[in-house]
């Protein structure tokens, strides 16, 4: 019964996420996916509002365990998508936010190349959470999160 | 590290570091740092996107992004810092040039849970007077600007003990010269309470509808670390700050304190502040306001040590208004707008005022300026400010311009 309850929410909160994402800017038909560890990672607790706190390191933990945000490069379509998404700000127009928040000891999301390398990574690194297309997302890792309406399908 | 110029880059860093080491070579390392880390920037700027990014820690490797720090691979520890050369031109003044900061911090996050943090500055490093001493700004000196460990039981809840920055306002927790606009400071930032905080506090962000409500209580019974010389540290004190998100570009903040500060023999006194922070598209808008008040015992409030106090600042315009007995109320703030002229210059205005009924019946000061801030760490800022008409002969107008790099 839990297990079922878990099944709707989850489904309820990919269609919530994939409706709220219609009608943006960003005319394309690619999905993006919000992805962690097959092994291991948590695979609730992850609304917009939750992800926006965890990449602009305002939340650090997921239950107990801490979390890792991982980015990909600032130029990437899918990161542009992500960031004015669930950030509501361009890259560039966090970097006054960074440098703040670097004066105090913390440092913005590591940043890796390619979706594939995001994905080599989440799934070997216990907490880490990243995104990429979800025509790309295998079995390695888990799918948590979806948004509409980015970037077409790179593969 | 994967390519050549950025080992070389490391291998200069290295020796400037070791060379760091003795204090004779602090202010020509941190120099010279900041000389690599800007061609380091310089380059990047020119880049597509001048947004600084790093890849995950490997072992045994350093990477260094401008305007990041140095991580040293896997151990946790990242080494940072910024310098500052200034230059003022006031009124009745000889023009000064001078390296004002030249700050190291290093920070360890080898735990998940526990993170620890130090910066020390150097005030003062190299004047193009030296035999001028500036009994305003204090000469060359070091100061310990924070050292705190703290531990992380939830989001919701850290501990932190140490020396850190006092949670007043917005200015007072970014005050670094890269990190702000304008090379003075507003008054309400540099004279109503103590810059930093010896003791212990809980915060944390709390979630509220989707955003984190940011909370800090912090408390001190006054063993100040190497206080500053230039500032009168807290005797005691117990506050309060809390940022309340109003949306993804505002913010709002609110500040409490009832304190006593070391010169006034144990005159409570009481803090309340707001501050509002607004940004957009390279559009910002930010302001203070704050408001002390205390019974000041007449020929007690001096502490006789402290002859610098006693007279007002060219640059800081503020007499000493704790030479009177008597209850009195201090109230002061600042409203700051930048507005964006280009992809990397920014148009500065700032008004901003002090009111003491005791010694001086109002001070205002405004302030233009630009900033050119080409990437992450870089900033080049030029201002001309000016009083108000009518105002006591201590303010001052003039021309002030720096050059910081955040490395």
């Amino acid at each position: 019964m839990r297990q079922l309850l878990r099944r709707a929410l989850h489904g309820a909160l990919l269609l919530s996420l994939g409706v709220g994402a219609l009608g943006n800017a960003w005319a394309a038909d690619g999905r993006l996916a919000v992805i962690v560890a097959a092994n291991g990672g948590p695979t609730n607790g992850w609304s917009l509002e939750d992800l926006a706190l965890i990449y602009r390191r305002k939340k650090q933990f997921v239950g107990s365990a801490r979390v890792q945000p991982i980015n990909l490069p600032a130029q990437h379509p899918l990161r542009r998508f992500f960031s004015q998404q669930v950030l509501h700000k361009t890259p560039e127009e966090l970097e006054d936010y960074w440098r703040d928040l670097y004066f105090n000891g913390i440092s913005p999301p590591f940043v890796l190349a390619s979706e594939e390398a995001m994905i080599r990574f989440v799934a070997s690194t216990p907490g880490a959470v990243g995104y990429v297309s979800q025509c790309v997302a295998d079995k390695r890792v888990v799918v948590v999160a979806t948004i509409d309406g980015g970037p077409a399908c790179s593969k | 590290m994967k390519d050549g110029p950025s080992r070389h880059w490391l291998r200069i860093i290295g020796a400037a570091c070791a060379c760091a080491g003795r204090a004779a070579c602090f202010v020509p390392a941190w120099l010279g740092l900041a000389a690599v880390a800007w061609t380091t920037g310089a380059s990047a700027a020119d880049a597509p996107s001048a947004v600084a990014e790093t890849a995950p820690p490997e072992p045994g490797a350093l990477h260094y992004e401008f305007g990041r720090g140095l991580k040293l691979g896997d151990t946790g520890f990242t080494l940072g810092g910024y310098v500052t050369g200034e230059y003022k031109h006031l009124d009745g003044e000889a023009s000064r040039l001078r390296s004002s900061h030249a700050s190291a911090f290093v920070w360890w996050e080898g735990m998940d849970r526990v993170k620890l943090f130090a910066e020390v500055d150097l005030l003062d490093g190299v004047s193009g007077n030296q035999n001028d001493y500036d009994e305003h700004s204090g000469g060359r000196r070091v100061s310990l600007e924070r050292l705190y460990g703290d531990y992380t039981f939830s989001d919701a809840l850290a501990l932190r003990l140490g020396k850190f920055l006092t949670p007043v306002g917005r200015w007072n927790q970014v005050h670094a010269d890269p990190l702000v606009w304008t090379t003075t400071a507003p008054m309400v930032a540099q004279t109503f309470f103590p810059r930093s905080v010896t003791g212990a506090s809980l915060g944390g962000n709390v979630p509220v509808w989707g955003r984190a409500v940011g909370y800090s209580v912090y408390l001190s019974n006054g063993r100040e670390w190497r206080a500053d010389s230039q500032e009168d540290p807290f005797a005691k004190v117990l506050g309060g700050r809390l940022v309340l998100p109003l949306g993804s570009d505002l913010q709002l903040g609110i500040s409490a304190a009832n304190y006593q500060l070391r010169s006034r023999n144990g005159e409570p006194q009481q803090l309340r502040g707001v501050d509002l922070y607004w940004s957009r598209g390279g559009i910002e808008f930010s302001a203070e306001w704050l408001l002390t008040r205390g019974t000041a015992v007449a020929g007690q409030e001096i502490d006789p040590d402290r002859d610098h106090d006693t007279g007002p600042s060219p640059i800081n315009p503020v007499p000493n208004p704790y030479e009177h007995g008597g209850p009195r109320s201090t109230r002061g703030g600042y409203v700051q707008g930048v507005l964006p002229l280009g992809r990397h210059l920014f148009a500065v205005a700032r008004t901003d005022w002090l009111h003491d009924p005791r010694t001086i019946t109002f001070v205002r000061q405004h302030l233009v300026g630009v900033t050119w801030r080409p990437n992450a760490g870089t900033s080049v800022k030029l201002e001309y400010m000016r009083p108000s008409q009518a105002q006591p002969p201590t303010t001052t107008q003039g021309i002030v311009a720096s050059v910081c790099v955040l490395f």
